[in-house]
């Protein structure tokens, strides 16, 4: 038998927006573009990707598209992908996941030659090369995007061929930050006798078995919220002529922008002047780490320091974002800083003002109080009611988890300290 | 901060009155009533906080004169005068500030000064007038008490009421329910537009799939269009051909025509008439050449016999280049001997009158054996600097010697001086008790200040004792000084006290908490009753809901919102059903129109005419012949018939040619059109099935839905809404339902915690009952009145602590006092002693301050006589040692000065040996020696130039000389007149002249004789190329058996016409071939053009180029409908629309979220300082009631010792004597007045601790106060004045009558008729 090499990929999710980001200014059209192509240009290097390798087939676990609401323009491009593969004799094969259902699939895009889409049933297709059947694939679409927990059930190991791969958009080994879209135990998976699980669903990259059978996730092509940060891509499979994995899937980065979690300490900071440099600094260190692709970043502000009461007044952290904004702009590639996160603290230590005979010290205390009795935590959220079970407000909007209470109260501790202490010099 | 000065120019019935000098404490401005005092309380009011403004009641506008305004001075805690002054103008009055460094402000740079006070704050308290003491409203002011609780807060410059303002007002720029216009409201609104918007491009898909069948239907229409256009040009291009391969076809033929007719002769020489030509012209030019070339060899012999060439110089030249090669050097020699010779006689001149400067002995051969080395030149030299040396230094010594001379004389007439200075000074001198005097002079400040505070100081005493007496009256009868030593104040008797206190005030605190909590759960009946009837007032007047299930209410708005879909596809399909069946009838009616037209086109002219015309023609010539025997018009009317025959039988051929093309076309029209029949009829099909799936699976859905059939589109919407409606409905009670429920319970709740808190208020008030009675045994006990409360016994105490105080300070008085009357007896007596031991008794003043300073004077004097003495024998000895030392130093310098002289001598007499020794002359000095050792030298280098120059000279004329002979032999070699020595170089040039010419002559003559060679080899080749040429020429002639060039012409031009001939015919052969496009083509050509007429060519190209055109539009028309499709289609794929609106979608709910997290913090801290508040004011004692309370107790004489907190209310109570609490309706109108007081003084206590003072000024306070407590806050007012300035308005005597008895000190001012004066 031949040997052959296929990649994995999953959850191309094209076409979809970049979440958390707020409106850019005027000007960045540039930026703009580069955010709004970021997907497709993720799912083009893995295409390309294919080419380089010259690899036999490409195999795509599920959520092409982001949602029943996408864009003909990311059907146009899926296939345009796929049309490339096919003019250099590559095959692809594709299921569908939650995100991108068999009922939501467009008739109108044709895909080329050589691109096998699974139903709804668990069907396998056999791959042959230089005359030889090296693998079977079998795969099952979602129907659509709501399925029971039993729905593709019964994979298993059929025909002579030496390779079998599973390809399934489903939440294995029980990851609960995701939705548990056909729930599998690893051991389930490694009942079905196959030797490859090629699946989608989580986003990060996971190998959750190493071998006999490997089972794992690329994760998605391309992060895509702060919490989708470091490198996103897919893997590259390599199989030998006993039909057997050559080590393990190799991991390869697609994405073409990378989300990056930054931290900066404003303590000993005497000046914004001092902090742009040491943001400028801690930006650098992203873009590094980055490998030369643009970068979107979050950055939080820490620490206890003299700069606190300037960053608190009204509109100061707007106008520090925007510098930053013309600062990131200018980069070549870019950096843009999608939100500033203020959890810095004034210079008074409040936790030697706690016990205190006066309005501060009474204040600390109830605020105390209040962080250690659910039902005063259940009072407070009761406070925002106004918004969070506003009839339209509340459809865009998530109500605050227990975590998000506590640190808005954090904030709101920090917030009362300074106007209370403001010109207490 | 205080008034120093202040000037009114205009207010109310107030104009230009000023007051200088405000004292800094207490000042009393005396007036009748409407002297203007209420009218200045204002005018200091509105000077510092803003003019009251035309709308007020009372707007102070100026009666008398001046403008509305003034100026007041204020004077900071450093001293420094600031300037405030406001005029009438826009709003309160603008505000001029003058600072102490002289620059100006306004209202900023004024209450940067004055801190956190405010205008109600410095008008309600700082500033009021009787009316608004008795008003408690001005207490309540939230500003007033947002400052009350703040003055103790601990915090920053803003109060709580502004800091939860302002976070309600950032929270409220952010979102408000129900809003339009705020941010949060504003994204929201424009979220729900993005998402309407993405929704309406879900359609996109339909769309776009509609367009692509449309665009397939259109490129099989073009296909077709195309095809057949493409056989209509085919075919005009074919007949295109015909026309233009016609012409060529003709003339083809008549050239093979042509060719036959010619003549044939094989045997004409390859291009030989060219080839004659060009031989005859050859020959001709080679003869033209031989001419030539004879003529010029004649020409060049007769020149080189002309030339003579001159041998002998030709054989000379050799040395004749090297001889001028050498003159320029010859003349050059000349010129150089000439100025050789000048130089010389010159230098020689120069060198005779060196040697006469330095005298007859000297000659050149002197000159040159002169010793001038270097050794020579040191020795001159050295003995030259030994010589100036000694002389240097023989007039120094001289110098110092009479220098010396002059300081001695200088010396002893010092010494003189010193001693008659001496003995002047000599005088007896007295003996005094120096240190007796000094002591008493260390003791003298002690003394005097003795005598001078001895009398203040029992005053003070006297003072004192009046005060403790006072205190001791107060505190009762049976106080006075030693009960006042004896009493015990001890800590034991204080802790005692104060555990009544707090027993007291903690039972008093539990009650007011017990009544609280009864208020508060009375309270929460009440709400939670008040939102009982609110929820059912409201459910009540919502409508009801028929289903109560929401679960099932959205099964059945999702099963009508798919059948919903269902339907609307559904109307889809049969609308295209519809068109379907639409475009089949179309198509029916295509092909039965097509059918139609072939039949109409079938009809044709019958055959049997054309041989019935020629029957009637050949009738009607037997009819002539035989008739009437006329064959010519027999003949004529048959070849008319004829011809009509042939006619019609051509005509009826051409038509039935066109019909049969015409049947194909109609034929294969009908053919397509019929598949495009089926193809629509099967897709008509397939939707009908489709569309009786779909009903099944609707009629299914409707039946599940509880309908008995499809419903119609409008029915399902209706219930839609009615679902949706309902829905609506159970969100909206859904709430208020959960209220009313929660409502219930809260009363329940109330009613429990109601009962609890009244039984718990009945037991606090029965336990405080028992705590007072307790107080009153112990007051027994102590011997104590009965009436005293802890309180006021705590204060009590501390009055005796007071007073015991007092007491002690007294004793420490009487004590010093009496040490002050000792230490003056002893210095008096010390006095006396010291007068006596120095002899001045008499003398001696009587006074003891005059006493002292004499007897110091006398001690002075005698000091400084003995000082005098002292320093002039100093200054003798000093003299002495002077003189001494001048003498031995003149003795000195007298001994070098001699040395000197000698010294030089020796130097002079080394000169005069060496001199001597060289051979100079004996009169040459020292001094002059290195000069003249220079002029030496100088001379000796030009006797060394001149002889340079002879030999130069010397050298210059050999030269010269060798050229004249080697001239002089060269003309003797060649013959020629031997030269003088002047002529030499003119030779030289003439030989050089002559040589040229004898070259030139060689060269030429060399030349022609080569020319020669050339010429007559020249005219050998050409005879050759002649006679081959004419060989060439017979040749030719011979080949076509020709014997003259004439006849060969002849012959040429006949072959050259049949290959003319030959060419063309192949070029039409090739035309025709490169039109057909191969050889079989071409015959087929050939017979087709054999076939065609040109007419029949054009009325074809005619009819084709109709059809092209027309079928060229229908293929622009479907290429516009696809070009417009695909436009469409390259629309959708390209579109970014619905990603750009998903971006900005997203972007906006990104910061929908944070500006809810930042809302979200505001409204959480808005809480949290809010209820912070309400602990706060609950459950801590501002610093202001505490203050507030020690006043009320002091103004009331103790009946009053607590205020009750209001605790985040506006309600303040008193706890009365009796050891109830009263409201302040309940109090009498002095105590409330002085309750008021009391919360008045105990802000600006506080208030000063943490801000800028500021003046306090009274107008008629003190009028309702009976005589005790008017004394008491009297004394207090005089107290704060300590540290604050107090203006007190008054218009009764008696008031001023009670300051001044508290302190006789109180400026008091008189205003009246609009001026002040100070009355005491």
């Amino acid at each position: 038998m031949p040997e052959f090499t296929f990649v994995h990929a999953a959850d191309l999710h094209l076409d979809s927006p970049f979440i958390g980001l707020g409106r850019l200014p005027e000007g960045q059209n540039q930026i703009i573009e580069e955010l709004r192509e970021a997907t497709f240009r993720a799912f083009e290097t893995v295409i390309d990707l294919c080419l380089r390798e010259q690899v036999d087939f490409l195999l795509v676990a599920g959520d092409v598209y982001d949602g029943a609401d996408r864009s003909l323009k990311a059907q146009l491009r899926f296939r345009d992908g796929l049309r490339r593969l096919s003019e250099a004799g590559i095959q692809a094969f594709i299921v569908h996941g939650n995100h991108d259902p068999l009922d939501g699939w467009a008739d109108a895009i044709t895909l080329p030659e050589g691109v096998y889409d699974f139903g709804p049933d668990l069907e396998s297709v056999v791959f042959e090369k230089d005359g030889h059947a090296v693998a079977r694939i079998h795969g099952i679409s979602y129907p659509t995007r709501k399925i029971g927990n039993r729905f593709g059930l019964g994979f298993q190991r059929d025909g002579d061929e030496p390779f079998q791969i599973g390809l399934f958009h489903c939440n294995a080994g029980g990851d609960t930050r995701h939705d548990p879209y056909a729930p599998r135990t690893v051991s389930e998976l490694v009942e079905s006798q196959l030797d490859y699980w090629a699946l989608g669903h989580i986003h990060e990259s996971v190998v959750l078995r190493p071998a006999e059978p490997f089972i794992g996730y690329p994760g998605n092509t391309q992060g895509r919220h702060i919490n989708e940060s470091g490198p996103r891509g897919c893997f590259v499979v390599r199989v030998t002529a006993a039909g057997l994995l050559d080590g393990l899937p190799e991991f390869v980065a697609t994405d073409s922008i990378r989300w990056l979690n930054g931290d900066v300490d404003i303590t000993g900071v005497e000046s914004l002047d001092g902090l742009i440099a040491r943001i400028e600094g801690e930006m650098q260190e992203m873009t590094d780490r980055a490998e030369g692709r643009a970068v979107v970043t979050r950055i939080t502000l820490r620490g206890r320091g003299a700069l606190h009461g300037a960053l608190t007044r009204p509109n100061a952290c707007r106008d520090l974002l925007d510098e930053l904004h013309a600062l990131g702009s200018a980069r070549s590639p870019f950096l843009w800083v999608e939100k500033l996160v203020l959890r810095t603290r004034p210079d008074v230590d409040l936790d030697a003002r706690r016990g205190a005979a006066d309005f501060l010290g009474d204040l600390l205390g109830l605020i105390d109080s209040i962080r250690q009795s659910p039902e005063e935590m259940a009072a407070l959220r009761g406070e925002l009611a106004d918004l969070f079970e506003h009839t339209r407000a509340s459809k865009f909007l998530v109500p605050p988890s227990d975590d998000a209470l506590r640190s808005m109260l954090d904030e709101a501790e920090s917030r009362c300290a300074d106007l209370l202490l403001e010109g207490d010099d | 901060m205080r008034i120093a000065e202040f000037h009114i120019d205009g207010f109310g019935r107030l104009a230009n009155v000023s007051m200088a000098e405000v004292p800094s404490g207490l000042s009393i401005v005396l007036g009748e009533n409407e002297a203007g005092k209420t009218t200045l309380l204002e005018f200091l009011r509105s000077i510092l906080f803003g003019l009251p403004s035309r709308k007020q009641k009372e707007f102070y506008p100026p009666l008398n004169r001046g403008r509305k305004g003034g100026r007041i001075v204020l004077r900071n805690k450093h001293g420094e005068r600031i300037i405030v002054e406001r005029f009438e103008g826009k709003g309160t009055g603008p505000l001029t500030v003058t600072l102490p460094d002289g620059s100006q402000g306004g209202e900023a740079e004024f209450r940067q000064l004055i801190g956190s006070a405010t205008d109600d704050l410095y008008r309600n308290v700082f500033a009021f007038s009787l009316s608004e003491l008795q008003s408690f409203e001005s207490l309540k002011t939230e500003k007033v008490r947002d400052a009350i609780y703040g003055a103790g807060i601990g915090i920053g410059r803003k109060t709580i009421t502004q800091i939860i303002q302002e976070l309600t007002k950032q929270a409220g720029e952010l979102f408000v329910p129900g809003g339009s216009t705020k941010a949060m409201n504003q994204l929201l609104s424009r979220i729900e537009d993005h998402g309407r918007q993405i929704k309406a491009h879900e359609r996109d898909q339909d769309e776009y799939e509609r367009i692509q069948r449309e665009l397939a239907d259109c490129d099989d229409n073009l296909g077709r269009i195309q095809t057949k256009l493409k056989q209509a040009r085919e075919r005009f291009q074919r007949v295109g051909l015909l026309q233009q391969a016609r012409e060529d076809w003709l003339t083809l033929g008549d050239c093979g025509s042509q060719l036959q007719a010619l003549p044939l002769n094989e045997s004409l020489p390859v291009d030989g008439v060219r080839r004659l030509d060009g031989l005859v012209t050859e020959r001709r030019g080679f003869r033209d050449q031989w001419d030539q070339t004879k003529s010029q060899i004649g020409s060049d012999q007769t020149s080189l016999a002309a030339i003579d060439v001159d041998q002998v110089l030709l054989h000379a030249a050799k040395e004749i280049h090297r001889l001028d090669r050498g003159l320029e050097l010859h003349e050059k020699s000349q010129q150089e001997l000439l100025s050789l010779t000048t130089e010389r006689e010159l230098a020689e001149q120069k060198l005779d009158g060196m040697l006469r400067d330095l005298g007859d002995e000297w000659d050149e051969q002197k000159l040159t054996s002169f010793d001038l080395s270097v050794p020579v030149r040191e020795a001159v030299e050295q003995c030259r600097r030994a010589c100036e040396g000694a002389k240097r230094a023989v007039g120094e010594r001289k110098l110092e010697w009479e220098l010396a001379g002059q300081e001695l004389a200088e010396d002893s007439r010092d010494e003189g001086d010193a001693r008659s200075r001496l003995e002047a000074l000599s005088r007896p001198l007295a003996s005094l008790d120096a240190a007796g005097i000094r002591r008493l002079q260390m003791g003298w400040e002690r003394f005097a200040s003795a005598c001078d505070d001895r009398p203040r100081v029992a005053q003070d005493c006297e003072t004192q004792i009046g005060h403790l007496n006072d205190t001791l009256r107060k505190l009762g009868a049976h106080w006075n000084e030693a009960r006042l030593r004896d009493f015990d104040t001890s800590l034991s008797v204080q802790e005692q006290m104060l555990a009544h206190q707090k027993a007291l005030a903690d039972l008093r605190s539990e009650q007011q908490e017990a009544v609280r909590r009864v208020q508060e759960s009375q309270q929460a009946g009440s709400d939670a009753q008040s939102d009982l009837e609110n929820a059912e007032a409201v459910l009540a007047a919502m409508p009801t809901c028929e289903v109560q299930d929401a679960a099932r209410l959205a099964d059945s708005q999702r099963a009508y919102r798919t059948m919903r879909s269902q339907l609307n596809q559904n109307q889809q399909r049969q609308a295209d059903l519809a068109h379907c069946d639409e475009r089949l009838q179309d198509f029916d009616a295509q092909i039965a129109r097509q059918h139609q037209e072939a039949q109409r086109q079938t009809f044709g002219l019958p055959a049997w005419v054309p041989p019935v015309v020629l029957g009637v023609g050949v009738a009607g010539l037997l009819a002539l012949n035989l008739g009437r025997d006329d064959w010519v018009t027999g003949g004529i009317v048959f070849g008319l018939f004829a011809i009509t025959a042939l006619a019609i039988a051509l005509a009826r051929r051409t038509l039935a040619v066109r019909t049969e093309r015409q049947h194909a076309d109609r034929a294969q029209a009908i053919i397509d059109l019929q598949q495009r029949r089926q193809q629509l009829d099967q897709a008509a099909q397939s939707l009908r099935s489709q569309l009786a799936d779909a009903e099944s699976v609707l009629r299914e859905s409707a039946l599940a839905a509880g309908f008995a059939n499809i419903p119609h589109g409008r029915t399902l919407d209706d219930a839609a809404d009615s679902v949706e409606r309902q829905l609506a409905l159970l969100q909206q009670r859904q709430p208020v339902e959960q209220k009313r429920n929660d409502a219930q319970a809260a009363i329940t709740k109330a009613k429990a915690a109601l009962d609890r808190a009244r039984t718990a208020e009945a037991e606090t008030t029965k336990r405080l009952n028992a705590a007072k009675e307790q107080w009153r045994q112990w007051l027994a006990r102590a011997e104590l009145p009965e009436s005293l409360t802890p309180e006021s016994g705590i204060s009590i105490l501390g009055r005796l602590d007071a007073a015991r105080e007092q007491l002690k300070a007294i004793d420490r008085e009487r004590d010093r006092i009496s040490r002050m009357e000792e230490a003056t007896r002893e210095y008096e007596s010390q006095l006396e002693a010291v007068a006596l031991a120095s002899g001045l008794q008499a003398e001696l003043p009587k006074e003891s301050r005059e006493a002292v300073q004499f007897l110091v004077a006398q001690l002075q004097a005698q000091e400084k006589n003995a000082q005098a003495v002292e320093e002039a024998t100093k200054v003798l000895a000093e003299a002495v040692k002077k003189t001494a030392q001048a003498q031995t130093k003149t003795v000195k310098a007298e001994e070098l000065y001699q040395a000197a002289l000698s010294l030089e001598q020796k130097y002079q007499q080394q000169w005069s040996d060496l001199r001597q020794q060289l051979g100079l002359r004996d009169s040459l000095t020292i001094d002059s020696a290195p000069q003249m050792l220079q002029v030496i030298e100088r001379a000796r280098d030009q006797c060394v130039r001149v002889h340079d120059l002879r030999e130069q000279e010397k050298s210059s004329r050999a030269i010269i000389d060798d050229y004249g002979r080697e001239v002089r032999s060269l003309c003797k070699t060649t013959g020629r007149a031997e030269p003088t020595d002047a002529e030499v170089s003119k030779a030289v040039s003439d030989f050089a002249n002559e040589l040229d010419q004898a070259e030139q002559a060689h060269r030429d003559a060399e030349i022609l004789r080569k020319n020669l060679d050339q010429l007559k080899d020249r005219a050998k080749l050409l005879e050759r190329q002649i006679g081959q040429r004419q060989d060439e020429i017979d040749a030719i002639l011979k080949a076509a058996a020709t014997t003259d060039e004439e006849s060969f012409r002849v012959v040429a031009a006949d072959y050259e016409t049949r290959q003319e001939l030959d060419r063309q015919i192949r070029q039409l052969e090739l035309r025709l071939l490169q039109l057909a496009g191969s050889t079989n083509a071409v015959q087929a050509l050939k017979d087709e053009l054999a076939q065609a007429t040109p007419d029949g060519l054009n009325a074809e190209r005619t009819t084709l180029e109709a059809t092209i055109k027309a079928m060229e539009q229908q293929q622009t028309d479907a290429a516009g409908e696809r070009g417009r499709l695909r436009e469409q289609l390259d629309r959708l794929e390209k579109s970014d629309e619905v990603s750009r609106l998903r971006i900005e979608q997203q972007a906006d709910r990104a910061e929908f979220a944070t500006l809810a997290e930042e809302w979200s913090v505001l409204k959480i801290a808005t809480r949290l300082i809010d209820r912070a508040r309400a602990k706060y004011e609950r459950e801590r004692r501002p610093g202001v009631l505490k203050e507030a309370e020690r006043y009320f107790a002091r103004f009331t004489n103790g009946n009053y010792t607590e205020i009750l907190a209001p605790a985040g209310g506006d309600q303040v109570l008193v706890l009365a004597p009796d050891g109830s609490t009263k409201e302040i309706g309940q109090l009498s109108r002095g105590t409330a007045e002085q309750l008021y007081l009391s919360l008045r003084f105990g802000f600006v206590k506080s208030f000063v601790d943490n801000s800028e003072p500021l003046p306090l000024v009274f107008d008629d306070i003190l009028v309702n106060f009976d005589a005790g407590r008017a004394r008491a806050t009297a004394e207090a007012i005089l107290e704060l004045s300590q540290s604050l300035q107090i203006l007190l308005f008054t218009c009764h005597r008696t008031t001023v009558d009670l300051m001044r008895d508290v302190d006789g000190g109180v400026p008091v001012y008189a205003l009246k008729g609009g001026c002040f004066a100070c009355i005491s």
